[in-house]
């Protein structure tokens, strides 16, 4: 029998009615649509090209010649021809595009950040959240990531370790508060995505494209630290750090580049706005210190030995999948003794979780509170927060289906775990398939008009 | 062109020279458009994705460490600005179907009825359709572009051709009705 997808008509068909209607392929049009992207490409052959054979007969050249008598545009010519900075004026002598390249030479370097969460549990109950980290990330070894946390006497404690080596495809996290570790043997795939997630931490070239596509500003010289710098900011809302987006949010980034060097020296990220219960909350992201191409030996990539009386950790890593929304989701009901009513994210997921353990008295819960009783304020937040952290990987999940436009749905305020046929939540897996997890957590896959019936006995 | 030849335009593009750029848009600047319109389902649009595309490759082909995975990575790049199309413009994507009464002319109700065969299969199967047919993609370049073998693609488009004849067998459309040149 002839197979119908064999046959001629279905060919002819398939490109009458796809086939394009002959669209252009102009480079020359595009270029004249994308000066910027071509300066981009092109500044890298100058950079290469650029050597400053005599660099003393350069600065007595533009000395005998002042700034002030050349033309503009001529002061702009030498400054990127030779890849000097302006003395003068209010032009950028730094171009963002010459840091991203110089950023993409370095093979290793190591920085510090810091992130600073202040927030609202409920009106007249503020937190504050705070974690500082130091990075290495090298191209030929991996990276490695050592988190801490303030100490209630003062300093900082460990509170946790990363370590990827894309070569060796391990990853492994030791969890100091939680006294837990895991090792995981990755694929490629995983291996380079766990560098990936790490790399967030630090990443100033990420960074720096993000800014590159806003609108900046460029805000003069200055010195930090004693090195002069040059810096840039922008406001715009889209490098906000609420990823479910906090209302009325406001954003402040800023990056300061070495004027010697061209690489960065500090970038800031300030969000602040309304959170998913309309508290007040802000975010504060730094990164500093940076060294740029130490010298790095593999065994600063070696992970220590686990400490002695560490279990292995029960939420192994991985990409959050609806395995993450189950799990979240039954610790939900072992910690709250229900599901959570909305889901939020960033502060608002922090604060929920807090709030509905305050209110809860289940078995696990009163535990719990009776363990975290005569703790100051910080620890027992760390150890309510990691307890809750399975919930907090449910709100990463969701707010991956809210970025991806998988069209999540969330019902916790009014389906319990007794509502086995009822949505508790769902998303979109393909054009007409919908994943549902039902109150029982039970999954299966529907199509869009069984969800549309199910979504009908499900109050809202 | 053989890979060693694109690895070395690519190279010599990451080294600012803007010609060789040139020759890599050239070369894939219709698949870029065919993918996004796969995706956008909107053919102004999906030139517009392209042109992004490129802009952002262009931008950031410095950061690209595997060379002879370009055409991958400008996949990569490509899915991203569609999607960032789609979600900033708020949009589910539709098609314009026509209608498809008795009434609407038969050539017009055809042309719609496969549009949605198309568009109803998965978003890889649908990938690889649209390059295919929007402007006769060879299959060595479908498999650069989706970073999988020749045979993959073979096979593949086999099995998405059979969804797309049986989901049009169901609404009645069949090869009996349809002359060819």
């Amino acid at each position: 029998m002839k197979h119908p997808e064999n046959d001629k008509w279905l060919d002819e068909a398939l490109s009458k009615t796809i086939g394009s209607k002959k669209s252009s392929t102009d480079f020359k049009a595009w270029k004249q649509k994308h000066p910027e992207a071509v300066e981009m490409l092109t500044s890298r052959a100058r950079l290469k090209a650029s050597t400053i054979k005599r660099p003393h007969s350069i600065r007595i050249m533009i000395m005998k010649s002042p700034i002030t008598k050349l033309a503009a545009a001529a002061v702009i010519i030498i400054a990127v021809f030779f890849g000097l900075p302006f003395f003068h004026g209010n032009s950028s002598g730094i171009a963002l595009a010459d840091v991203l390249a110089r950023i993409e030479q370095v093979k290793a370097f190591k920085c510090k950040g810091s992130f600073t969460m202040t927030g609202q549990m409920a009106p007249g109950k503020p937190y504050k959240f705070e974690t500082r980290w130091t990075d290495l990330i090298s191209q030929e070894y991996g990276s490695k990531l050592n988190i801490e946390t303030p100490d209630p006497n003062g300093g900082q404690i460990p509170y946790a370790e990363f370590y990827v080596s894309p070569k060796k495809k391990t990853f492994i996290e030791i969890a100091h508060t939680a006294k837990k570790y895991v090792r995981a043997e990755l694929d490629d795939d995983d291996a380079q995505q766990r560098q990936k997630e790490l790399s967030r931490y630090s990443d100033p070239g990420g960074l720096l494209k993000e800014i590159m596509a806003c609108k900046y500003e460029n805000l003069g010289r200055s010195t930090i630290d004693g090195v002069d710098v040059e810096g840039f900011r922008t406001i715009d809302p889209n490098l906000g750090w609420g990823g479910l987006g906090f209302k009325d949010q406001q954003v402040d980034v800023k990056v300061w580049v070495g004027v010697k060097t061209r690489l960065p020296v500090r970038y800031e990220n300030l969000t602040s706005g309304l959170d998913q219960m309309g508290n007040t909350t802000s975010q504060r992201f730094v990164l500093r210190d940076f060294q740029w191409d130490v010298s790095i030996a593999a065994a600063e990539f070696e992970p220590p030995p686990v400490p002695d009386g560490y279990a292995v950790l029960d939420n192994p890593p991985g990409l959050h999948d609806e395995e993450t929304a189950i799990r979240g989701l039954k610790r939900c009901v072992e910690l709250f003794g229900n599901y959570l009513e909305t889901i939020s994210d960033g502060a608002g997921a922090m604060g929920a979780i807090l709030s509905a353990f305050e209110k809860s008295e289940t078995p696990t819960a009163l535990r719990l509170k009776e363990e975290v009783k005569g703790l100051i304020e910080e620890e027992r937040l760390n150890r309510v927060s990691s307890a809750g952290k399975p919930a907090l990987r449910l709100t990463w999940f969701y707010v991956e289906l809210v970025q991806g436009k998988k069209d999540p749905a969330y019902y916790g305020k009014t389906v319990t775990p007794k509502d086995a046929d009822k949505v508790l939540m769902r998303w979109k897996v393909s054009d007409n398939e919908y994943r549902v997890i039902f109150g029982d957590l039970r999954a299966k896959t529907v199509t869009a008009e069984a969800l549309a019936e199910l979504e009908k006995l499900v109050s809202k | 062109m053989n890979l060693n030849s694109e690895t070395k335009l690519v190279q010599a593009a990451q080294n600012g020279h803007l010609e060789s750029f040139g020759a890599l848009y050239e070369r894939y600047h219709s698949s870029m458009v065919a993918l996004a319109y796969s995706m956008l389902a909107d053919r102004d649009l999906a030139e517009d994705a392209a042109q992004e595309v490129f802009a952002i490759a262009c931008r950031d082909i410095g950061s690209l460490k595997s060379k002879e995975r370009f055409a991958a990575w400008l996949t990569g790049i490509c899915r991203n600005t569609a999607r960032q199309m789609l979600r900033s413009k708020n949009r589910d994507v539709t098609l314009n179907a026509q209608g498809s009464t008795k009434n609407a002319d038969s050539e017009q109700h055809r042309a719609d009825a496969i549009r949605r065969a198309v568009w109803q299969l998965r978003p890889n199967e649908r990938e690889l359709i649209v390059l295919r047919y929007y402007d006769n993609l060879p299959y060595e370049q479908i498999a650069q572009v989706l970073d999988i073998s020749i045979q993959a693609v073979n096979g593949r488009l086999v099995r998405a051709k059979r969804k797309i004849a049986k989901y049009l067998k169901r609404n009645g459309l069949t090869g009996d009705d349809y002359e060819t040149s």
